[in-house]
């Protein structure tokens, strides 16, 4: 050691940072050990979603198997498999939204009949929430196999972004699939979800009024508040079924020859990370999280007749909105509930018609 | 003598790196805002009331309840007694950790 000199140490260091700024400069060595960090992250997470969707998998076959299926494994693997939806052509826009509604409606319709092929004589309520069961077991597994895909993408041609991007993404991903294999308790056992808020709000104003159908598992309600006449739209529940509120609106809106004086629309929006759940906010618009058809029918009716169009909007995160109500929400409903009928008080007149439409899930909610 | 200093200076200034680098590694862990998650076994409240408004009780949760669910009569006016609401209390919850 004594015949080391200090300047001899200096120059090992810095031939030492010579070479480690050429290896970080001019080769993919730092670029290969992000690789395999990423990979090795994104692999121990699809790990974890493979046992999320198994796990899916194992609650599914014991909800069909207490319902009579006699081998609910391949219904389940058929449903999976199966019933894609291919979105219509959009380069040429005209009726695109009339041919996304027949798709939309085609694809229900062989759901509904596959559904009752396998597993017959199920009432109308425990048919929907079957239904949505498949359709989470599917959804997971459609997020599984596309994430492996880009994994699989990512290891194959050594493309460390597209990795990073999985690795980042990861996390937000798996909080989703969690909320969905949590949801899975839900519509199995069929409690009210956060979704089902506008559902709700509908089920406190009408009370204990008969339901009269108007689309398919649509219904309104009539009654009436401080001398004006209010037309309530809901999913049919107790299922899990959304309806065609967009369908009833044009309907109710037809039936009534135009003669409304506001539509209001209520349902559950995601909240931001600064909100807080059950904060509930009024604004102008469809408030619906539709994919289209439904919402463009709203805004078409009302546009059609000069109708007012509010909207009123209970705030939640996305495990909230799919899984069991909590009570942060409920608070919500009750104080949308109070907002719907101060908006009716002030912006209707007595002797005038409102529609009040609930969007959302109506599971657990008749 | 004056290698033996020279070389103690840069063992010095070394250890002093060293050191920074330790404290800002704790720094940076305990000052990082984390999100931790308390969960408890969330409850499912079930609250029945009277049409008349006049009685509430609260169940269980039992496959088959609903909201707007008869259950029976009222043990005060006789009316209906409908389920009111369902919703969980407890679950989880994240709170931030500064």
């Amino acid at each position: 050691m004594s015949n080391v000199s200090s300047s001899d140490i200096w120059y090992m260091i810095l031939i030492a940072f010579f070479i480690l700024s050429f290896i970080l400069n001019f080769t993919d060595i730092p670029q290969r050990m992000q690789l395999w960090r990423f990979a090795s992250y994104v692999r121990r997470r699809l790990i974890q979603l493979d046992e999320i969707e198994n796990d899916i998998r194992r609650r599914l076959v014991s909800y069909l198997s207490k319902l009579n299926v006699a081998s609910p494994k391949d219904v389940i693997d058929n449903f999976i498999n199966n019933y894609f939806l291919i979105e219509p052509v959009s380069i040429e826009p005209t009726d695109i939204i009339r041919r996304l509604a027949h798709l939309i409606s085609v694809r229900d319709t062989s759901v509904k009949e596959y559904v009752d092929r396998y597993i017959p004589g199920l009432q109308k309520p425990e048919r929907h929430n079957v239904i949505v069961a498949l359709e989470i077991a599917s959804a997971i597994n459609s997020v599984n196999k596309v994430l492996k895909h880009y994994f699989k993408l990512g290891l194959k041609n050594n493309n460390w972004i597209l990795l990073m991007q999985l690795a980042l993404s990861m996390p937000e991903i798996l909080r989703i699939v969690n909320a969905y294999s949590r949801a899975l308790d839900a519509f199995s056992v069929g409690t009210p979800i956060g979704d089902g808020a506008g559902p709700l709000v509908v089920r406190y104003l009408v009370g204990s009024a008969e339901p009269k159908p108007i689309a398919e598992d649509t219904v309104y309600y009539e009654v009436a508040l401080n001398n004006r006449k209010v037309y309530a739209i809901k999913a049919e529940g107790p299922g899990a079924t959304v309806g065609k509120p967009g369908e009833a609106v044009d309907k109710l809106i037809g039936m009534l020859g135009g003669n409304v004086a506001r539509v209001i629309t209520v349902d559950a929006a995601l909240r931001l990370e600064s909100e807080d759940t059950g904060e509930v906010a009024e604004g102008v618009g469809a408030a619906i999280g539709d994919i289209g058809p439904e919402k463009i029918s709203i805004e078409r009716a009302v546009t059609k007749y000069g109708i007012p169009l509010d909207a009123v909007v209970v705030k939640m995160s996305i495990e909230e909105a799919i899984n069991t109500m909590t009570k942060e929400v409920y608070e919500g409903v009750l104080k949308a509930l109070e907002k719907v009928k101060e908006v009716i008080n002030s912006r209707v007149k007595e002797g005038e018609a409102v529609v009040v439409v609930g969007v959302g899930n109506t599971v657990g909610v008749l | 003598m004056i290698q033996f200093i020279s070389l103690d200076y840069l063992t010095i200034m070394l250890i002093i790196l060293t050191a920074l680098l330790f404290i800002f590694t704790i720094i940076s862990m305990f000052t990082q805002k984390r999100m931790s998650k308390t969960a408890t076994t969330p409850k499912i409240v079930v609250k029945i009331r009277c049409l008349n408004n006049d009685y509430n009780e609260e169940k269980e949760f039992n496959k088959g309840y609903y909201v707007g669910l008869e259950t029976g009569k009222c043990p005060k006016c006789g009316s209906k007694l409908v389920v009111n609401a369902i919703y969980t209390t407890g679950g989880i919850k994240e709170k931030e950790i500064k």
